[in-house]
C-alpha cells in the first residue's frame, strides 16, 4: 500500500533527523561550532571558498526540516496515493529538502544563492503540480516574485566582491562601519522579505496554496518561508539599526495584516497561510528588535505546528472531497474527532496556550518585547496582532468544527486514513512536547523578566478578547445585520491583503512595454542590422574582396615585396 | 472571446439570469441555510414587486440598477464547489486527450492489436459520418 | 616503390632545420635554411600530375628570394656595425616571415600547399615553421612590426579562410592564424613558444593522417566518409575545434597559456584581437563540422572499409583527455 519511494526516504530523512539532532544537543552542551572551507579559488584579493557551518542552530534547524519532510512524505504516500506521478512528487519534496541543507550548512552567499534559487525553482514546481489554470497563476505569481529575491540576492553578492569573500559571517561586524555596505544588507533584506513574503510581496503565499496540501504543509508554512527569516539571523548582526527598523516596521504590517486577513477569509488553506504569514511577520520583528535566538527559537516551533496544522487541514480537504471553503465545513468534530483534536491542539498552540509548544515561545518574545522601550504604535500593533491571531484561530474553529454540518449529504468523512493519522500522531508529540524541550535547551539560563501586573496580565486580556471576538464573528443568525456586507469596502480592502496582489500584477505592465519596445527596436531593430546582419555583409565583403585580391599572379606579389625591402635599404633611418 | 454578444438575449433571460445571480451572491455573504433563505425570500419579493411592470423603459432602468447593486456587493471569495469552474479543483486533473493514442509506436500499438483494429474502423466510420453530416472536407489531411 | 632518396632527404631536411636553430652564428643558420629549401623541393616530387613541379617552383623562388635578404641583410648590417641595426632587422624579421609564411608576406602559402599531397603539407605547416621562428626570435628587435604581422596573421587567415572549400586551402589559413599565435608567443616566452608549436603539430598531424588516409581534398568529401564507424567520425571531426582551442580538448590549453602570460605582459589589446578573429577561424571549423555530422545524406554506395590505426586512436584520446591529465597530472 505505502508507495516504496515514500518509504525509502520516510526512513532515511528520520534516521538523519534523529542523528543531526543528537549532534546539535552535543554543539549545545559542548558549545561548539564546527566549520569546514574548501579553498577553491584566489582571484588577485578575492578567495573563493566553499564553507560549511556546523554550529547548533544549522544542525537543529536541519534535524526539524528532516523531521518535518520525512513525515510530510510519509504523510503523502496516502495523500497522493492516487496521483500518478507521485514519485515525481517525492523527488521534487527530496530536491527542496536538499536545496534547504545547501542554504542553511553553509553562511556563504554563493552557495545560499544556490539553494535559494534551487528553492525558488522547486517551490514554482510545485505549485504547478496540478496543472489547472489556478495553479499556473499562482506558480508564477510565486516563481516571479521570488526572482525579485534572487535578483536582490545576485546584486549583494556582486556587490560582495569588494569585501574579499563570500562567506559572510566571518566579518558581519564590520558591516556598520563601512558606508555601502548598507546596500548590500539593503539587497539581503529585500530577498529575506521575498521569502518570507512580508508586506510588498506577501501576494505569492496566499495564492501559493494552489499546490497540493502536503506541499503547503512542508514547504509554504515551515521550511521555505522561514529560509528569509533564517538569512536574516544569520546576518543580524550586521545590520545597522535604521536598517532594523524600516524590517520591524514592514514585519510589524505584515503581522497585522495578514492577521486581519485571516479573519475575512474563507478558504481553509489560505486562513493558515495568513496566519504563516502572521507568524512570520512575528518572528522578523521580533529579529528587528533584536533577540535573534528568540526568534530562531519560534521559527522551529512555528514549523512544528503549522506543519501539523496544515496536515490536519489537508486530511480536512482530502474528506470533504477537495473541498476548501470554510462556509461548507461544520460539524467536522463529530465526524473526525481525532484530527480535530489534533487541529485545536496546534490552533492553541499557536494561539498561546500555556504549556503548549507555542506558549514558551510566544510568551518569551511578548515579554522580553515589553520589556523593551518601544513606541505605543509598535506596541500596540504587536498585541492587536497577538489578539488578531487568536481571533482568527477561534473564528476557523467556531466554523469547521463546531457550526452545523454545512456540506452535501451524499459524503464519506471520518477518521478513516491510517496513514496521514500516524504521521500526525507522531507530529503532534512534538508539537505538544518541544516547546519545553527547545527552551530548556536553547535557553540554559531562563530569562529574567519583570514586569507590572498590569502589562503582564494585557496579554492574557487580549488573548480572551480574541476569543470572545473571533466566537463572535463567528455566529450569525436571522436577526444579526451583516456587518462585512454594510462595509462592503473596508471588508474587501481586508480581505484582499490590502490590495497587495493587485500590486504585485500591476506591476508587470510597465517592464512588459517597454521589453516589447527594447525588443522590436533594439534586438529586431538595430542591434539586429548593426550587429549580426552587418557582421555577415562586413564578412561577405572583405572575404570576396580579398579572394580578388588573391587572384593576381604571383611575381605582382614577389615585386610588391621586392619594393617593401628595397624601401628599407634606401631610407636612412 | 466569450464575452462577445453572440446573439439577442430577451428581457424575460435578463431578469432570470439577474435572479440567479443575486441568489448566488446571497448564497455567498449568508453562509447558514436559514438566514440564506430568509434573504433569498426577501430577494424573491423584491423581483416580484416589479413583475407587472409593463413600461419597458422603467423595467429596463430597474435592471441595469440591480445588475449595478450585484456588481457593488460581489463577494471577495464566492462559493464554489471544487470541481465547478472557478472552484480550487477545476481541471485539476488532466484527462489525456484520445489522440494520443493515434501518436503511439506500432511497437506499442501491436500490444493491443484487437482495439486498434477496432479503433481504426470506428475513425472511418466516424469520418463518414462527418461527411455525411457537413459534406466532403476540402483541407488536405495532415 | 620504395624510395631511397627520400629518406635522404628526410633525413636533410631535419638535420637542416636543426643546424640553423642550433647554430652560433648567423651565416651558418642561412646555410641551414638553404639546405634546407634545397632538400624539401625534392621531396614535394612527384611524376603524376603536374601540381607539385609547379608548387616547387613557386616554392623555390619564395624562399629563394627571402634566403637572398637574409643573406644581404646580415651582410649588411654586419658590414656597417658588428650588431643589428634596426632597419636590417626589419628586413631579416620580413624575410623570416616569408619564409614562414607569416601575414603580410603569405600570399604564397595557400597556393603552394593546393598543389602538394597531404604528407607534404603537413612538412610545410609544421617542421618548415620551426627554422624560421627560432630565428625570429633571435633577431627581434622592432616588436611593434612582429605585432603588426601577429595582427595581419589573425585577420586575414579568419576572413581568407571563411571563402574556402578545399580542406588544404583551410589547414594553410589556419596554419596562418596560428602563426599569429606562435609569433606572439615568441613575443613573451619561448617555452610557450614550444608548447604551442608541439600542440599544433600534433593536432595538424592527427587531421591530416585522416585526410590522407581518406583521400580528402575538398570540404564535401568529409561527408562520405566514415559513415560506418561514426563514433570514429566524430573523434577526428573533434580535432578541428581542438585546433580552434575549445577547452575540453588539448588545444585549449596552449591558447589559455599563450593568454595568460601575454595579458601578464600587458599585450591586452594585441590578445583581443588574437582571441576575437580566432573565434571567426573556429566559426569555420564549426561549419565544417557541424554540416558534416548532422546532415542526413545518402550514405556513399562506394564503400571502402578503411581501418584507422591504432596507434592514431591512442594519440586521438590525447586530444580529448590532454588538457584534463595535464590538469590532474601538472607537469
Amino acid at each position: 500500500m505505502l508507495n516504496k519511494t515514500c518509504k525509502i526516504y520516510f526512513s532515511f530523512f528520520s534516521f538523519l533527523s534523529f542523528n543531526l539532532f543528537l549532534i546539535s544537543l552535543f554543539l549545545i552542551i559542548s558549545e561548539k561550532s564546527l566549520i569546514i572551507e574548501f579553498y577553491l579559488l584566489n582571484l588577485s584579493n578575492f578567495t573563493v571558498n566553499f564553507l560549511i557551518f556546523i554550529d547548533w542552530m544549522s544542525t537543529l534547524f536541519m534535524s526539524f526540516v528532516l523531521f518535518i519532510s520525512s513525515m510530510v512524505i510519509f504523510y503523502s504516500s496516502e495523500y497522493m496515493k492516487d496521483e500518478m506521478y507521485i514519485s515525481r512528487f517525492i523527488y521534487l519534496i527530496i530536491l527542496f529538502v536538499i536545496s534547504m541543507m545547501m542554504m542553511i550548512l553553509s553562511p556563504n552567499l554563493v552557495s545560499i544563492l544556490l539553494g535559494w534559487d534551487g528553492l525558488g525553482l522547486i517551490s514554482y514546481i510545485l505549485v504547478i503540480y496540478y496543472q489547472n489554470f489556478k495553479s499556473f497563476n499562482a506558480g508564477l505569481l510565486t516563481a516571479l516574485t521570488n526572482r525579485i529575491g534572487d535578483v536582490a540576492l545576485l546584486m549583494s553578492i556582486s556587490l560582495f566582491l569588494e569585501y574579499g569573500s563570500w562567506n559572510f559571517s566571518s566579518f558581519l561586524e564590520f558591516y556598520n562601519l563601512k558606508e555601502n555596505m548598507g546596500l548590500t544588507l539593503i539587497f539581503i533584506m529585500i530577498a529575506a522579505f521575498t521569502k518570507s513574503a512580508q508586506i510588498p510581496f506577501s501576494s505569492w503565499l496566499p495564492a501559493a496554496m494552489a499546490a497540493p496540501t502536503p506541499v503547503s504543509s512542508l514547504v509554504h508554512s515551515s521550511t521555505l518561508v522561514t529560509a528569509g527569516v533564517y538569512l536574516l539571523i544569520r546576518f543580524s548582526t550586521g545590520f545597522s539599526e535604521n536598517t532594523m527598523k524600516v524590517i520591524l516596521i514592514f514585519s510589524l504590517l505584515t503581522m497585522f495584516m495578514s492577521g486581519l486577513g485571516a479573519n475575512f477569509e474563507f478558504d481553509l488553506k489560505k486562513i493558515i497561510a495568513l496566519s504563516t504569514l502572521s507568524q512570520l511577520g512575528m518572528m522578523i520583528s521580533t529579529l528587528a528588535l533584536g533577540s535573534y535566538d528568540l526568534a530562531f527559537f519560534h521559527l522551529l516551533i512555528h514549523a512544528l505546528f503549522k506543519a501539523l496544522l496544515f496536515m490536519c487541514a489537508g486530511s480536512i480537504i482530502h474528506n470533504f472531497n477537495n473541498c476548501q471553503d470554510i462556509r461548507f465545513m461544520g460539524g467536522v468534530s463529530k465526524l473526525m474527532p481525532l484530527t480535530s483534536v489534533y487541529f485545536n491542539i496546534c490552533n492553541l498552540s499557536l494561539c498561546g496556550l500555556p504549556f503548549l509548544s507555542g506558549f514558551y515561545s510566544k510568551d518569551l518574545i511578548i515579554e522580553s518585547f515589553s520589556m523593551l522601550n518601544m513606541n505605543m504604535y509598535v506596541y500596540i500593533i504587536f498585541y492587536l496582532s497577538m489578539g488578531l491571531t487568536v481571533c482568527y484561530s477561534f473564528r476557523l474553529l467556531m466554523y469547521t468544527f463546531f457550526m452545523d454540518f454545512n456540506f452535501i449529504s451524499l459524503n464519506s468523512i471520518g477518521d478513516k486514513s491510517e496513514v496521514m493519522l500516524k504521521s500526525m500522531g507522531i507530529l503532534i508529540s512534538l508539537v505538544i512536547f518541544s516547546g519545553t524541550i527547545l527552551s530548556w535547551l536553547i535557553f540554559p539560563i531562563p530569562m529574567f523578566i519583570y514586569l507590572p501586573f498590569k502589562m503582564k496580565i494585557l496579554i492574557l486580556w487580549l488573548i480572551f478578547f480574541g476569543i470572545w471576538i473571533g466566537c463572535e464573528t463567528s455566529k450569525f443568525g436571522l436577526s444579526y445585520e451583516l456587518l462585512s456586507l454594510k462595509n462592503y469596502n473596508l471588508s474587501s480592502f481586508n480581505s484582499n491583503m490590502w490590495n497587495l496582489p493587485l500590486i504585485s500584477l500591476s506591476m508587470n505592465l510597465y517592464p512588459l512595454s517597454v521589453g516589447k519596445k527594447l525588443y522590436t527596436s533594439f534586438d529586431q531593430g538595430w542591434l539586429e542590422y548593426y550587429g549580426s546582419q552587418k557582421l555577415l555583409e562586413s564578412f561577405t565583403y572583405s572575404s570576396k574582396f580579398f579572394q580578388l585580391l588573391s587572384k593576381n599572379h604571383l611575381k605582382i606579389y614577389c615585386l610588391i615585396s621586392v619594393v617593401w625591402f628595397f624601401f628599407f635599404f634606401f631610407v636612412d633611418t | 472571446m466569450a464575452n462577445l454578444p453572440t446573439g439577442l438575449i430577451s428581457h424575460t433571460r435578463k431578469v432570470q439570469s439577474l435572479y440567479k445571480k443575486a441568489l448566488r451572491s446571497l448564497e455567498n455573504w449568508y453562509d447558514r441555510r436559514e438566514v440564506y433563505r430568509y434573504y433569498a425570500v426577501l430577494m424573491r419579493k423584491r423581483f416580484d414587486d416589479n413583475a407587472c411592470i409593463t413600461d419597458m423603459r422603467v423595467a429596463k432602468e430597474l435592471i441595469s440598477k440591480g445588475e449595478q447593486e450585484l456588481r457593488s456587493t460581489a463577494h471577495w471569495h464566492p462559493r464554489k464547489f471544487p470541481d465547478s469552474p472557478g472552484g480550487v479543483a477545476y481541471g485539476r486533473e488532466v484527462p489525456l486527450p484520445d489522440w494520443v493514442l493515434d501518436y503511439w509506436h506500432p511497437l506499442e500499438k501491436a500490444q493491443y492489436p484487437e482495439y486498434f483494429a477496432r479503433r481504426e474502423q470506428r475513425k472511418k466510420e466516424f469520418v463518414k459520418l462527418w461527411e455525411k453530416q457537413y459534406g466532403p472536407s476540402s483541407g488536405t489531411p495532415h | 616503390m620504395f624510395k631511397f632518396n627520400k629518406i635522404i632527404f628526410m633525413i636533410m631536411l631535419i638535420m637542416s632545420s636543426l643546424i640553423s636553430i642550433s647554430a652560433y652564428s648567423w651565416f651558418s643558420m642561412w646555410l641551414g635554411l638553404e639546405i634546407n629549401l634545397l632538400t624539401v623541393i625534392p621531396l614535394f616530387l612527384k611524376k603524376s600530375n603536374k601540381y607539385p613541379s609547379e608548387s616547387m617552383m613557386k616554392y623555390f623562388f619564395i624562399q629563394a628570394l627571402a634566403s637572398t635578404l637574409i643573406l644581404y641583410s646580415i651582410l649588411m648590417s654586419f658590414n656597417l656595425n658588428s650588431t643589428f641595426i634596426s632597419k636590417f632587422s626589419i628586413v631579416l624579421n620580413s624575410a623570416l616571415l616569408m619564409k614562414m609564411g607569416a601575414a603580410p608576406f603569405h600570399f604564397w602559402f595557400p597556393e603552394i600547399i593546393e598543389g602538394l599531397n597531404w604528407n607534404n603539407t603537413l612538412i610545410i605547416l609544421t617542421w618548415q615553421k620551426l627554422a624560421p621562428m627560432i630565428m625570429l626570435s633571435y633577431s627581434m628587435m622592432n616588436p611593434t612590426f612582429i605585432c603588426f604581422s601577429i595582427i595581419f596573421s589573425s585577420i586575414i587567415s579568419g576572413i581568407q579562410g571563411l571563402n574556402q572549400i578545399s580542406l588544404r586551402k583551410i589547414m594553410a589559413y589556419s596554419s596562418i592564424n596560428h602563426n599569429g599565435w606562435m609569433i606572439s608567443n615568441l613575443l613573451v616566452s619561448s617555452d610557450m613558444w614550444l608548447f604551442y608549436f608541439m600542440i599544433y603539430t600534433f593536432i595538424s598531424m592527427n587531421l591530416i593522417y585522416a585526410f590522407k588516409l581518406f583521400k580528402i581534398n575538398m570540404i564535401q568529401q568529409l561527408m562520405n566518409i566514415l559513415n560506418y564507424n561514426k563514433l570514429v567520425k566524430i573523434s577526428i571531426l573533434l580535432n578541428f575545434l581542438s585546433l580552434g582551442g575549445l577547452p575540453p580538448f588539448i588545444g585549449f590549453l596552449p591558447k589559455w597559456l599563450t593568454i595568460y602570460f601575454m595579458t601578464e605582459k600587458t599585450f591586452l589589446f594585441l590578445t583581443n584581437i588574437l582571441i576575437i578573429c580566432t573565434l571567426i577561424v573556429l566559426y569555420f571549423y564549426l561549419r565544417l563540422i557541424l554540416s558534416t555530422l548532422t546532415f542526413k545524406i545518402k550514405e556513399s554506395l562506394i564503400f571502402s572499409f578503411k581501418k584507422m590505426n591504432i596507434i592514431f586512436l591512442f594519440i586521438n584520446s590525447i586530444n580529448f583527455t590532454g588538457l584534463i591529465l595535464t590538469s590532474i597530472f601538472p607537469i
